[in-house]
């Protein structure tokens, strides 16, 4: 046990650190004295201020507590855990803190902006995060990255960025506009819940091991690889459906109290009319 | 002409310049499609219904000498693939087409032609599998088709190609109707009818319809692959030659899954119109129902391997998909309080339509603890395949389903026809349907705890189960009689003078401002709409919901 | 058509083209569970032939990838023809999508048979054919539908303003397009 929580099993790793750091502290400026210099952000409440610093944090538990070093030496399920981390808990975390004025402010050029307005589009979107995910499951991609540091690094802010433009579609600006097409955020959550069942069930189906690294890993903490594999496509199976399940019913239930509300304040409803 | 005059002169629409059967076969009116597809449908009902009383005399003794085991094989199989494919979901997309036009104010589907299309291809393919009686015999692989059973070595003759011709017409029609549901209710709603006014049926329509395109290109795909097996020489599910036995299940259950959600939520929707109008009481908790349906329908894509925990998964996948099945069973449980709540507190009427609603409501419960059961891993391996399989499917899609249906056919009969449905005979229907099911299905669960499996054709003396059959078949009979007073009913009523009442129940969506029968062009007036009761609204202004509401 | 004639159609509408969006989420369902049970089957399945595919066995997949980008090409520029309303570079992008295609569609058949499978070589033959030959068959119905909007484009039927056929035929073929490319980094380069 000591092995594994040990002060020794943690990875202090300088550009992790620095980068959580920088994140954090510029998120602060940004917020803070930032936002009252340019008068027309609004003021983050704390409770989505709390989200963006949540998202650090499930990064400093993916990247710096013993989940990695595990992940990276001894079981598939850690890995795994560390990358829906990575992709279903600290991207959408730092997006619901992301009030609507700031892609503006950080996006000032046309030209950035419009490469993001196209990124951010629902199908685009969507093919790049699931694409990237797949990508990097095949076998042969998987293992590269984990004897290479580099393309392991690679490997993890490719997932952090994509997944970032991946949830983009669902969270978007806050506060949203009235005439957002909620609706269609919940078909997009619903329709990822496809890829990701799809790679999570190729994975814990496999009758046979999919990942050398981790037949020929050192200690496995007396779990059989199979196991191992196993729960690590389960892992990614039913947590990641519920997530995006969660977020399609929070999606849905605003909408729908708008829908239901629209009437009393006055606004004429948004429907397409018959001829 | 008044629109009440006008549905005199000229039932189900206007006169058309095509004589009698010629005008129904070319009419792509959604409303007389939806009449052929529940006519349709119930004609089959029929055909499967007595399958199951032909499997019921068959087994109401030990060593039974009705039916030939292959005979009995055949009949299993179609009465299941005909209870499925060709009433429940037919009966539901007959209700649909004829309601949801209506319900929305529009005038008709977005593609009529593609309707009448949907309609055709699903009688086609109805009647080719029935053709497969008499080219050799019909399927009788069970109406889940196993591979490697349906493969050529073992399923000799042409009916497993024949079932699987079947699917993909009906996928076809099933995914074209879908389409059009989707397209039509996106797009042709009335002005003010936001998603939040939208009636739960319709909601319960459109989640169905998208569960549908999902779902069934799966079972397209294990269809055109067994075909491709048989026909071809390919080994998608031969074990000996690199297939997969399993694969079979997988791409099914896929499909299979979502199907039993898309079989039971159009009932559900029906019942939350009809519970309401019988409590005089808007539904409790739209937003709540309106969700959990959609959580049904995202959730359903995911727990298909509870099919499949007797195929020898490993335990840790075993556990999660153990949880996961709970799971699905928390948005069903919201329905249920949904509609009890709408029913305390208000003023009851129990007409027929009510009743059925009720035993919907009870049956459905009861369906679903079994089915929550059956999550249960241990028990699950204990009684996976035996009858208590068969007494959870039975309670949630003829206690859940097919009440429901009746339930929508004596309640939207007077809309459809003009004049009312006997209520004499409507509770006399409704309680020997009630009873008559509690006799078939309740011992199944008591056969399956004793160890009877399914699908079988017999079972010898000794072993105790033969009361218990006896009763079921009994049971049998008396839902039999009790759909037979259902067809009295029907045709007694109809030959009743027409009264062409608009709203006799006093209800309160919109369907029921058109005229009975609506003239072709349903509104003549595309009605403005500001709550999710527009016509209690227009009858009591004073009370109207969106004057309620803050 | 006369201009008084095309006036008198029915505008185009976002109906005809939700529909299609829903036909093709069917379809990338369908095409989804295919490439899915071959996965399911090849990582069951220990002596896939494929593991390793030599630069010769890759040729003439990846020249018949670049014919389809190719043609996806051709019908994007069919569609911006039209909105320009140059009609002849209309007829001309459909007329060489529908070429492009009916090369590839050979190109696969003469691929399978150079490569001496046949659908009963196992399950990896059935494979093959079920994939590529699904995907061929989506490719020809495409092409029908260009045939069909050629036809009608020589005939004067569109407009800046009314197009919807050859929209919907242009989306059907990127479809079949993106369709390909995951089936050939599927059955090809993993």
């Amino acid at each position: 046990m000591s092995l594994l929580f040990g002060p020794g099993s943690w990875a202090w790793e300088p550009s992790v650190l620095i980068g959580l750091l920088a994140t954090s502290v510029g998120y602060a400026v940004l917020v803070g004295p930032l936002r009252r210099r340019h008068h027309s952000g609004e003021r983050v409440p704390v409770g989505r201020q709390l989200c963006f610093y949540a998202g650090v944090l499930s990064v400093f538990v993916a990247m710096v507590s013993p989940l990695d070093t595990i992940g990276d030496e001894q079981l598939f399920s850690a890995h795994m855990a560390q990358h829906m981390l990575l992709t279903f808990v600290a991207p959408p975390l730092w997006l619901l803190g992301l009030p609507a004025w700031m892609p503006g402010l950080l996006a000032r050029r046309d030209r950035l902006a419009r490469v993001g307005v196209r990124l951010t589009r629902p199908a685009v979107a969507f093919v790049i995060f699931n694409g990237t995910m797949w990508a990097w499951h095949v076998p042969f991609a998987y293992d590269a990255a984990l004897r290479s540091e580099p393309l392991h690094i690679v490997e993890h802010l490719t997932f952090m960025a994509t997944a970032v433009i991946g949830w983009w579609p669902v969270i978007q600006s806050w506060p949203a506009a009235d005439d957002d097409p909620r609706p269609w955020r919940i078909l997009y959550l619903f329709l990822s819940t496809f890829p990701c069942t799809a790679l999570a069930a190729v994975i814990t189906l496999s009758p046979r091991q999919l990942y050398t690294f981790y037949a020929n890993a050192p200690l496995q903490l007396g779990v059989s690889p199979m196991l191992d594999q196993q729960v690590g496509g389960l892992l990614m199976w039913l947590p990641a459906d519920m997530i995006l399940i969660l977020a399609a019913l929070i999606v849905g239930n605003r909408w729908l109290a708008d829908q239901t509300g629209r009437y009393a304040q006055g606004h004429p409803p948004k429907v397409a009319t018959s001829e | 002409m008044t629109a009440q005059a006008q549905a005199q002169a000229h039932p189900y629409g206007t006169a058309s310049e095509k004589a009698g059967i010629l005008d129904w076969v070319m009419t792509v009116d959604h409303k007389k499609i939806g009449i052929m597809y529940m006519v349709t449908a119930f004609a089959f009902f029929l055909i499967g219904g007595t399958f199951a009383l032909l499997m019921r005399l068959q087994l109401a003794q030990p060593n039974g000498r009705v039916l030939s085991n292959a005979t009995y094989n055949e009949i299993f199989t179609m009465h299941g693939t005909t209870m499925i494919f060709l009433v429940v979901m037919p009966l539901a997309a007959g209700l649909g087409n004829y309601l949801v036009p209506l319900m929305i104010g529009a005038r008709d589907m977005a593609f009529p032609k593609l309707n009448a299309l949907g309609y055709w291809v699903f009688l086609f393919a109805g009647i080719f599998l029935y053709s497969s009686f008499a080219f050799g015999g019909a399927p009788d692989t069970g109406w889940f088709s196993y591979a490697p059973l349906t493969e050529k070595p073992f399923s000799v003759g042409h009916a497993m190609d024949f079932w699987a011709l079947a699917i993909l017409l009906l996928g076809l029609a099933t995914t074209t109707g879908s389409l059009n549901f989707i397209v039509t209710i996106l797009q042709l709603r009335a002005p003010g009818m936001t998603f939040g006014r939208l009636p739960v049926f319709v909601w319960t329509i459109l989640v169905t319809s998208f569960l549908a395109v999902f779902a069934l290109p799966s079972l397209t795909t294990a269809g055109g692959l067994l075909l491709l097996d048989r026909q071809v020489g390919t080994h998608f599910f031969n074990v000996a030659q690199g297939g997969s036995a399993l694969l079979w299940q997988h791409l099914f259950w896929f499909f299979g899954h979502p199907e039993v959600y898309i079989l039971i939520l159009p009932a559900m929707g029906m019942i939350s119109e009809i519970i309401p109008v019988f409590s005089r009481q808007p539904i409790f908790g739209y937003k709540a129902i309106v969700l959990s349906a959609i959580a049904i329908g995202i959730l359903g894509f995911t727990v298909w391997a509870h099919h499949m925990f007797a195929t020898g998964m490993p335990n840790a996948t075993l556990a999660v998909f153990s949880a996961d099945s709970f799971l699905i069973g928390v948005p069903t449980g919201i329905k249920i309080f949904s509609w009890l709540g709408t029913m305390w507190g208000g003023k009851l009427r129990f007409k027929t339509p009510m009743l059925f609603a009720v035993g919907f409501v009870a049956l459905f419960l009861v369906g679903g603890l079994d089915g929550v059961h059956l999550a249960v891993i241990p028990v699950d391996w204990q009684v996976t395949d035996s009858y208590y399989v068969v007494a959870h499917i039975h309670y949630v899609l003829f206690g859940g389903a097919i009440f429901g249906l009746f339930g929508a056919l004596y309640y939207w009969f007077p809309k459809i026809t003009g004049r009312m449905m006997g209520e004499g005979l409507g509770k006399w229907n409704f309680w020997l349907m009630f009873i008559g099911m509690n006799l078939v299905f309740m011992p199944m669960h008591v056969l399956g705890l004793l160890g009877m499996p399914r699908r079988i054709y017999t079972y010898g003396d000794g072993l105790g189960w033969g009361i218990w059959n006896l009763i079921e078949t009994i049971g049998a009979f008396v839902v039999a009689l009790g759909i037979l007073l259902f067809m009295v009913n029907f045709v007694v009523s109809l030959r009743k003078p027409a009264t062409y009442e608009a709203d006799p129940w006093d209800a309160f969506t919109l369907e029921w401002k058109a005229s009975s029968p609506p003239a072709a062009y349903n509104f003549a007036e595309i009605p403005t709409v500001k709550s999710l009761r527009p016509l209690w609204d227009e009858k009591h202004p004073d009370l109207a919901d969106w004057r309620v509401r803050e | 058509m006369s201009s008084q004639a095309l006036a008198a159609r029915p505008r185009d509408d976002g109906k005809e083209r939700t529909a299609l969006y829903i036909v093709l989420a069917a379809e990338a369902v369908f095409f989804g569970t295919l490439i899915l049970s071959y996965l399911y089957l090849r990582v069951g399945q220990f002596d896939w032939p494929f593991n390793h595919p030599t630069l010769s066995q890759l040729i003439i997949p990846a020249l018949n990838t670049a014919i389809l980008l190719l043609s996806g090409v051709s019908a994007w520029g069919s569609e911006r023809a039209i909105l320009e309303a140059r009609e002849g570079r209309l007829r001309l992008g459909l007329l060489v999508t529908l070429l492009l295609g009916l090369v590839f569609v050979a190109g696969q058949v003469f691929e399978f048979n150079r490569a001496g499978m046949r659908p009963s070589d196992q399950a990896f033959g059935g494979v093959f054919f079920a994939l590529m030959g699904f995907h061929a068959l989506h490719v020809l119905a495409g092409i029908v539908i260009l045939a069909i909007n050629l036809v009608r484009a020589f005939a004067g039927d569109f407009s800046p303003a009314r197009h919807m056929a050859v929209s919907l035929g242009s989306w059907f073929w990127y479809f079949v397009v993106a369709v390909w490319l995951v089936l050939f980094a599927a059955l090809f380069l993993i």
